[in-house]
């Protein structure tokens, strides 16, 4: 369909329904119009009937109220009247014809008090007849209308086609010239058409003139374009090259890369052996700790040993000057010992003198005589008894002198022992201080160099970590330039080959732009 | 062209037959025939609306109205407040209220034992479940009403009552 007949078409449409809805707004106009009427003429004459009626109906008096309601007969349109109750119960009613009706409904009050209720039929017909006319009336109108804006329309619809059909025919002969641009749209209208025609031309003038600078400029872009193929291909054969090198140090860097993970592994095992070192000199610190301990113990012992013997020593000294002490006093006791002897030999001697005096005095010395012979018995007991006395004592001596020689031998051996404990505690002080400067000074030189070489391992672990990362990354970086440089490859051979296709496409569009005649 | 104004006829004339006045004046009379309310001294009456312009005129019929010794007080309940109606005992319906309110009205009276009364569109509200309506029959007013809303806001009508009403399911 051309927009010809698409604009008739669409102006045509809007046209019925344009009419269409106007006539059905004037239709719902007219009929609101007399339906108000009739419900106006219909509540005032309920209004009037029901004021008339009200008091009969208070005092309900029925005839009263028909009476009321004969006049209405004579009322054109009414078809009946009925009075009822509050509740819809029928008063009376006056049924004038059995037309369909419109109900007019309104209440009767009295007193300011509703009683009741009228309400009214109204026959429509007179409002419908005139309504029929009237839409009629209004179709008729409408129609006429719709001829008359259908002849304009038409008329409208030329006068605009007109001017349309003759650019299209103008153009449509251009379109069949094969690119001959000398051509010119004639319409010489001052409507729309008109400035078209104008555009038109100045555009084809403007056309011609990017033609023939095409038309030069193709023959420069075809030396171009066989230049930038030759580049093209060098720069691809360079691409190549680069490839190469890439390839081969992407090797190189896969062998690195091999290489450094060994010397990582190495690296770990270093670390984990310093770790056990620096574990077991830990162990050996707190061994020699343990030790110097045990030494500082062993030497407090020692001492005691020492301040013991010291103290036998003294026991002994007092135990050696104490048997001396009683080897004199047995000595003097043996001295003793002889004159108790010596004085016990001398009473028997004298009691011998005594018994033999006794004996001469006869009776009268026989007392004496018994007490001479008990002396002497007491004085062979006495003799008896210190001569005993003398053999202990002489016993006791030796035994003591004994025991002073053992004394005496004992404390030889003590200061021989106290002199070795002295040499053992001197040597007890040299290994303290020895293990002592040992665990201070060798132990925490040794602890504070394994920690520093444990701190440098791990280091040049991390190092080589970033190293290993980035050796990762250089060869990530390898493998993209070399996709990128196959990518860049791809894309040289497509350029050649676009470049190729151009090449054919300037030729070809070069033949074209000949055919047009500037 | 009788279709076309039948059409026309049918699509502009629904509107409400019985007057205001008349139908306010019917649910008077109609008050001391319900036994609920037989006890109350006052009565309180609730005017449901979505514009609030056309409580006035009905205010007017009902305001400190006095019905055999019961004192009636009005109160207006605006429907698109989604307050639930309750603390009155009898509800009307006014003109402005559509189906779609009818569903949570009835919620509302059935559950707090409201005696629902439609004054508009009264036979599609009463068949839908309000209680009582008044509507057109032979020129005159007829109360209907639904036995299961009656029922189910407790409503309990005078069989006198009763006589004068046409039910409708």
């Amino acid at each position: 369909m051309k927009i010809s007949q698409k604009l008739k078409f669409l102006v045509t449409f809007s046209n019925i329904v344009t009419i269409a809805l106007f006539l059905i707004i004037i239709l719902f106009m007219v009929r609101n119009s007399l339906l108000r009427t009739l419900k106006e003429n219909g509540e005032n004459l309920a209004t009037m009937v029901a004021y008339q009626v009200a008091p009969s109906i208070e005092f309900e008096d029925t005839a009263a109220i028909t009476n009321s309601l004969q006049p209405l007969r004579n009322y054109p349109n009414i078809t009946f009247v009925k009075i009822f109750g509050i509740f819809g119960e029928e008063i009376t009613s006056l049924e004038i014809s059995k037309k369909n009706a419109i109900t007019i409904i309104k209440s009767i009050e009295s007193n300011n008090e509703v009683i009741g209720g009228i309400s009214i039929g109204i026959d429509p017909s007179p409002a419908n007849n005139l309504f029929r006319t009237i839409t009629i009336s209004l179709i008729g109108i409408g129609f006429l209308i719709f001829v008359i804006s259908f002849i304009l329309i038409n008329w409208l619809g030329i006068s605009i086609t007109r001017p349309i059909f003759s650019v299209t025919k103008s153009l449509d002969n251009i379109s069949h010239g094969e690119g001959d641009l000398t051509q010119k749209l004639d319409y010489k209208g001052k409507d729309e058409m008109g400035e078209l025609s104008n555009s038109f031309n100045t555009f084809t003038d403007g056309i011609r003139n990017i033609i023939s600078n095409i038309k030069n400029t193709s023959s420069e872009v075809d030396s171009l374009i066989v230049g930038i193929v030759s580049s093209i291909e060098e720069l691809s054969a360079t691409v190549e090259e680069i490839s190469a090198n890439t390839s081969e140090t992407t090797d190189i860097v896969k062998l690195q890369d091999k290489e450094i993970n060994t010397m990582k592994t190495n690296i770990d095992l270093i670390e984990s052996n310093t770790d056990n070192v620096f574990s077991s000199i830990k162990d050996a610190k707190q061994y020699i700790d343990e030790i110097l301990v045990n030494v500082k113990n062993g030497t407090s012992s020692i001492g005691n040993v020492e301040k013991s013997i010291n103290e036998l020593n003294r026991i002994l000294d007092y135990s050696s000057e104490k048997s001396s002490k009683v080897s004199d006093i047995s000595e003097v006791l043996s001295n003793i010992t002889e004159n108790i002897i010596s004085i016990s030999k001398r009473i028997d001697l004298l009691a011998l003198n005594a018994s033999i005096e006794a004996a001469r005095v006869g009776e009268y010395g026989g007392g004496f005589r018994v007490i001479s012979e008990e002396i002497r018995g007491l004085s062979f007991k006495t003799e008896d008894f210190s001569t005993n006395v003398d053999t202990y004592l002489t016993e006791i001596k030796e035994n003591i002198d004994q025991l002073s020689n053992e004394i005496k031998n004992s404390q030889e051996q003590f200061s021989k022992t106290k002199q070795s404990i002295s040499e053992l505690t001197n040597v007890f002080y040299l290994i303290n201080d020895r293990l002592d400067k040992f665990s201070n000074n060798s132990m925490n030189l040794i602890f504070d160099s394994q920690k520093e070489n444990s701190k440098i391992i791990n280091n040049f672990g991390v190092k080589l970590e970033s190293f290993i990362t980035m050796s990762k990354k250089v060869f990530t970086s390898i493998e993209e330039i070399s996709a990128a440089l196959e990518e860049e490859t791809a894309s040289f051979e497509e350029i050649n080959a676009n470049s190729q296709n151009i090449t054919t496409v300037t030729k070809k569009l070069s033949g074209e732009v000949k055919k047009f005649k500037t | 062209m009788k279709l076309l104004i039948a059409l026309i006829f049918i699509i502009v004339g629904q509107v409400d037959i019985i007057p205001p006045d008349l139908q306010s004046a019917i649910i008077l009379k109609t008050i001391p025939y319900v036994n609920n309310f037989k006890e109350n001294d006052t009565l309180r009456i609730g005017l449901a609306y979505t514009d609030i312009n056309e409580t006035v005129k009905f205010n007017k019929y009902f305001k400190s109205k006095e019905v055999k010794g019961k004192i009636l007080i009005v109160k207006r309940i605006d429907i698109t407040s989604n307050n639930s109606i309750k603390n009155i005992d009898i509800l009307l319906i006014l003109p402005s209220i559509q189906q779609k309110h009818i569903s949570s009205i009835k919620k509302d009276t059935e559950k707090n034992d409201i005696f629902s009364i439609a004054l508009t569109e009264s036979l599609k509200f009463v068949k839908y479940g309000i209680s009582m309506g008044i509507v057109e029959e032979n020129g005159k007013p007829k109360i209907i009403a639904n036995k299961d809303g009656l029922k189910n806001e407790g409503i309990s009508l005078d069989p006198r009552f009763i006589k004068l009403i046409k039910f409708v399911e």
